[in-house]
This record gives C-alpha cells, structure tokens and sequence, in this order.
C-alpha cells in the first residue's frame, strides 16, 4: 500500500498535467475553475458550480467524469422531480414463484454525480441528497445503503435571481465544499471555442487515471504537511466571519476543515509538499463564500460575500 | 526538538547560530541605547556635573553605569516586542517550508518524507551569512541586512559620543582673563577708585574651579551672541586662579567700574578686538 502510495506521489505531477491536457481538449480557458474542481475532487468534497446558462457547466463536469473513468450519473432536476428518482426505490419481483423486494439503485450510486441545475428541484428533493452528501450512504425505507468511495456531487445552478428556481437551503450549501462561479470566456477563448464546436468532429477525451490512483491521491492530500501557524490563520479567518460588520451569520468549524482540506489539494496540484499562504487565500473566497450570510443591510449596499472574505484575509 | 528526520540536525545547528545572532543584536540595541542616552546625558552636563562634584569617587563614572543599565533594559525590551521567530530569518518559501516540516516532525507520511529531505537538502546549504543577511531593514525600495545597520548605528553613535566628550573636556588658559585683570588695575588707578571690600569668606571658598564655557570661544565667531553651554566645559582646572577669584568674586552686584573704551579695546587680543569692538558698538545702538 505504501510502495503505491510512493509511486503515485512521484506520478502525481504528470498525472496532473495530463489531466488538465485533456480536460482543455474539450474546456477552453476557465483554468482556475478546473483547478477548483480538481481541488475538490482530492480533498474528496462536494463542488456547486454557478454560471449564467451556457457557459459550459455541464460540459466541464462530463469531460472532467470522463477522464477519471469513474462511475458517472446524471440528473436533470425539475421542479417535478422526486427524492425517489435520485436514490432509488424498493421493487416487488418475482423470484421462483415468490415474491421478494429488491432495491433498484438511483442515479445517486455513482462516483460522479452530477446534479444539473440543482436549484429547479423543489427543496423536497434537494434535500433528498443532503444524506447522500454528508453521510455517503442512503437509507430507503429500513435499509441503509453505502454509496462507493469516491463519491462526489456537482452540482450546477443558474443564479437564483432567474424565473423558476428554488434557493438551496443554508444546510444543504453547508455541505458543498466549493462554490465556483464561472465566468464568461475572453474573446479570443470565444473564438477558439466557435472554432473548435463548429467543425464536423468534437474533440474528445481519454481516461488518464484510474480509481485506485484517485483514492490514493486523495490520501495523499490529507498527508500533506501545513504549518500550525497557517492552520490558526484558516481557524482565525473561519471566527472572524462570525463576528464580522456586514454579516448575518458566519461560517461553521466544517468550513475550517474544508478550508484546510482544500488549500492541501491544492498545494498537492500544483507539485508541493507544504501548504503555502497563498494556497489559504486562494482557497478562502470558494470555500466561504457560499456558507456566508450577509445581512440587509450589507446586501443593499451591493456587498459582496467575496468582499467579505477578502477584507478577512487581508487582516489576518 | 523530537523527530527521527535528519533536517532536523540542521535546523538545530541553525538554530545554535539564530541564537548567536539574536544575543548580538541584544548587545548591539543594548550598545546602541546606552550610547543615546549618554549622550543625551552629555549635552544636559550631567556626566560633568557628576565629575565635577565626585571626581575621586565611583560616582564620577555613574552617567556611564546608568546608560549601561538602561541600555541593556531597553534591549531586553526590544527583544521582547519585536517577537523574533528563528523561521523568518530562512528565505519566504524554505520558512514557509520548514515551518511546515517541523510542526510535522511527528507525523511518518510520504509527502512529509518528501518534504523533510527537500528541506534537509536545503538547509544544509544555510550559514550564518544567510541567516545574518534575511533579517532587514527597509527604507523604500532599498534594504539593508539588520545587524550591518545596527554595527553603523553603533559606530556612528560612538563617534558622536567621543567628539562630544572630547569638546567638553577642553581645558581653557587663563591667559584671556589676564588681559582683563590687567585693565582693572590700570581703571583703578586711572580713575583712584579704591579697592572694594573683600568679602573673605566667599574668597576664601574659591577654589579655583571655572564652571562653565568662556565666553571669550564664542566671541571668535561672526556671531556675537554669548552663548553659555551649561557644564558642557566644566571640570578642568586653572593652573592661575588668584587673579581670576578676585575679578569674579569681589565685585559688588551693580557695582561697575568705567573703563575708557580706547583703553578696553587697547588691552584686547588684537585677534579680537575687531569684533569686542563691533559688539559693544552693538549694544550701544540697542541691537
């Protein structure tokens, strides 16, 4: 085990850059969101990606399934979808003359789940996958079910000021690891991407690393050493959100934990084996922003949550 | 220092010559305390005022012991407030690095092994030098290393602090004085003024002892204003002192003996009877 995790730690760089290669085959541009996902993906998190309709959301979480080769589902939420269409439902079969209840798998068994559109499902079914989000597993009637490991939700949403959309609740936002917002292309990424999707063949992608080397990443991510200075600094920006002029209601310890977890992958993807500043302050505005709640007052004004989390880093 | 890495020999070597360094920057503040206060204290005359009533004594040199103690107090101080941390004397990344390494020494990871031979490979090229040089002062856009600026601080000061000294033990001759006894006795006799009455006692209290700057050193300069710099000159010793007690000590207060400008003037230095002169002219014109 330990001689797999020596000789992934050593590939670790090149698998990076080969999946990055092959995400960018498909995805122009947009490179800190892709490493954003990958940070969630290693420090083994769940990621809401928002963007204005068509700007590739869907897109990128498929291409970024496809080159882990992991199990991959889909959900379209409607606002008439049921919590029993994403875990699943008990079945009556027949089985030599008898009768015997089976459970019949939802989308939710995968290793990727991606939960398109999340904010059209009613609250009902939101919070269907709030289980399956925390605790990985799913409890249809009696019986409780493991989900298999890794297991992650990406989620993507419009912004929830657009027609037919329900707010995901505070508890359910909690569980998201990251929030990422992706922004429009620049003008020469948009004619590269009318260049690349308006020819007869669509570029395509190849599976460049497999379950097992994921999970040890993923373990890896964990081992990478951060200072205990740093680690009261992610703790001390974690508090002053509580307290803070401007907000409602701060951030809860599991964004500490997040916050860590997630400047460790990061550190991991960019080939280090320390946990930097600048990986924390990368990683602040992704991990907080979601999880802040600004009051009237400051929402009036047009401020931000990330001019929050960003007044926060620069005292700490 | 627990853990079985190796970097953690080095960190512990480089730690041995932190220490060095921070107990010389502590001597060099403490240095460069004392020293202010000092001079502060030489151009307030206390050191001569302490010389010149207790010459024989240790407290003749207590100016130099106070400065001493407070310096060490104030550098004491210093290192207190300023919370040095031997990590942000390495270079950013290999502090960041090292930091990390030993807050993990405990833990048997392979990232962690990975990064104690990183910082192992790289410690052992640190040197006193490089620990000497990371630590800096800013002035804009320029640096320079921390002790190197302390050294200057502390060589300037010394400097300053032995001119000073040196100014203030200058010994006067009473050459210049003499002049002016010369006068008197020549005004008495011109005018047949008789002598004033000697008050004994306080003629017999002198010693001989001049407090204070002659006025004859500034009377040299463009400048007329007289200017006494107090104890800044005291403490020397006149070799003639009879004709100086009575010139000084006998004369009634208001008590003034009409001196013929012509002959006042003749009995100058002829250096300084130019500017003697313009001084008077000055004081006549109400300047």
């Amino acid at each position: 085990m330990r001689d797999d995790l020596i000789n992934v730690y050593k590939d670790a760089p090149a698998i990076f850059e080969t999946i990055k290669g092959e995400i960018g085959k498909v995805v122009v541009g947009q490179k800190s969101v892709v490493e954003q996902i990958l940070v969630g993906i290693l420090a083994g998190g769940h990621t809401l990606l928002e963007s204005n309709p068509g700007l590739g959301k869907t897109l990128l979480v498929k291409t970024i399934a496809a080159t882990t080769g992991l199990d991959f589902s889909r959900i379209q939420c409607t606002p008439d979808l049921m919590p029993a269409d994403i875990t699943g439902t008990t079945l009556i079969e027949e089985v030599e003359g008898s009768k015997v209840f089976r459970f019949e798998e939802g989308p939710i068994f995968a290793n990727i789940v991606l939960a398109d559109e999340i904010n059209r499902a009613s609250p009902r079914t939101q919070s269907a996958m709030l289980e399956a989000m925390q605790e990985k597993q799913v409890t249809v009637g009696k019986n409780t079910y493991r989900l298999e490991e890794p297991f992650f939700v990406m989620a993507t949403q419009n912004p929830i000021e657009m027609e037919g959309t329900f707010p995901l609740p505070e508890a359910q936002l909690d569980r998201f690891l990251l929030k990422v917002f992706i922004d429009y292309p620049s003008p020469d990424e948009e004619y590269e991407i009318v260049e690349r999707y308006t020819g007869h063949s669509e570029p395509k992608v190849d599976r460049v690393i497999t379950r097992r080397e994921l999970l040890s990443l993923q373990q890896l991510t964990r081992d990478v050493p951060i200072s205990d200075d740093l680690k009261r600094a992610a703790i001390k920006a974690v508090i002053s959100t509580r307290n803070w002029e401007g907000v409602e209601y701060g951030v809860s310890p599991r964004a500490s934990i997040g916050l860590i977890l997630a400047s460790k992958a990061r550190a991991l993807l960019n080939g280090r084996d320390y946990v930097n500043r600048e990986d924390l302050e990368t990683m602040a505005r992704p991990i907080l922003r979601h999880r802040i709640i600004l009051t009237f007052d400051s929402e009036r004004r047009g401020v931000t949550a990330d001019q929050v989390i960003s007044n926060i880093i620069k005292s700490i | 220092m627990d853990g079985s890495y190796e970097f953690l020999a080095d960190l512990r070597r480089l730690l041995g010559v932190y220490r060095r360094f921070e107990q010389s920057l502590y001597l060099l503040n403490a240095v460069i305390i004392a020293s202010l206060i000092y001079i502060a204290a030489l151009f307030l005359g206390i050191p001569a005022f302490f010389r010149f009533y207790w010459q024989d004594s240790i407290f003749a040199a207590a100016p130099v012991l106070f400065s001493l103690v407070f310096g060490l107090l104030g550098g004491k101080i210093l290192r207190r407030w300023s919370k040095p941390d031997f990590f942000d004397h390495l270079d950013e990344s290999l502090s960041e690095k090292t930091r990390a390494a030993y807050d993990n020494r405990d833990s048997d990871s392979v990232v962690m092994q990975s990064l104690a031979e990183d910082v192992k490979r790289r410690l052992s090229k640190v040197g006193a030098i490089e620990i000497m040089n990371n630590r800096r002062l800013n002035f804009g856009d320029r640096s320079v290393p921390v002790f190197q600026a302390k050294v200057g601080a502390v060589l300037l000061l010394a400097f300053v602090a032995i001119f000073s000294q040196s100014q203030a033990g200058e010994e006067i001759s009473p050459q210049p004085f003499r002049a002016l006894a010369d006068l008197r006795e020549r005004a008495k006799d011109l005018f047949g003024v008789e002598e004033l009455p000697e008050e004994g006692a306080s003629s017999e209290e002198i010693s001989g002892e001049i407090y204070g700057k002659p006025s004859l050193a500034v009377l040299e300069e463009v400048n007329l204003e007289l200017v006494l710099y107090p104890g800044s000159a005291a403490g020397f010793r006149s070799k003639e002192t009879e004709p100086m007690d009575r010139l000084f000590t006998t004369s009634e207060p208001g008590v003034g003996v009409a001196v013929p400008t012509d002959l006042y003037i003749e009995s100058l230095p002829p250096q300084h009877r130019e500017i003697i002169k313009r001084y008077f002219e000055n004081l006549a014109t109400g300047y």
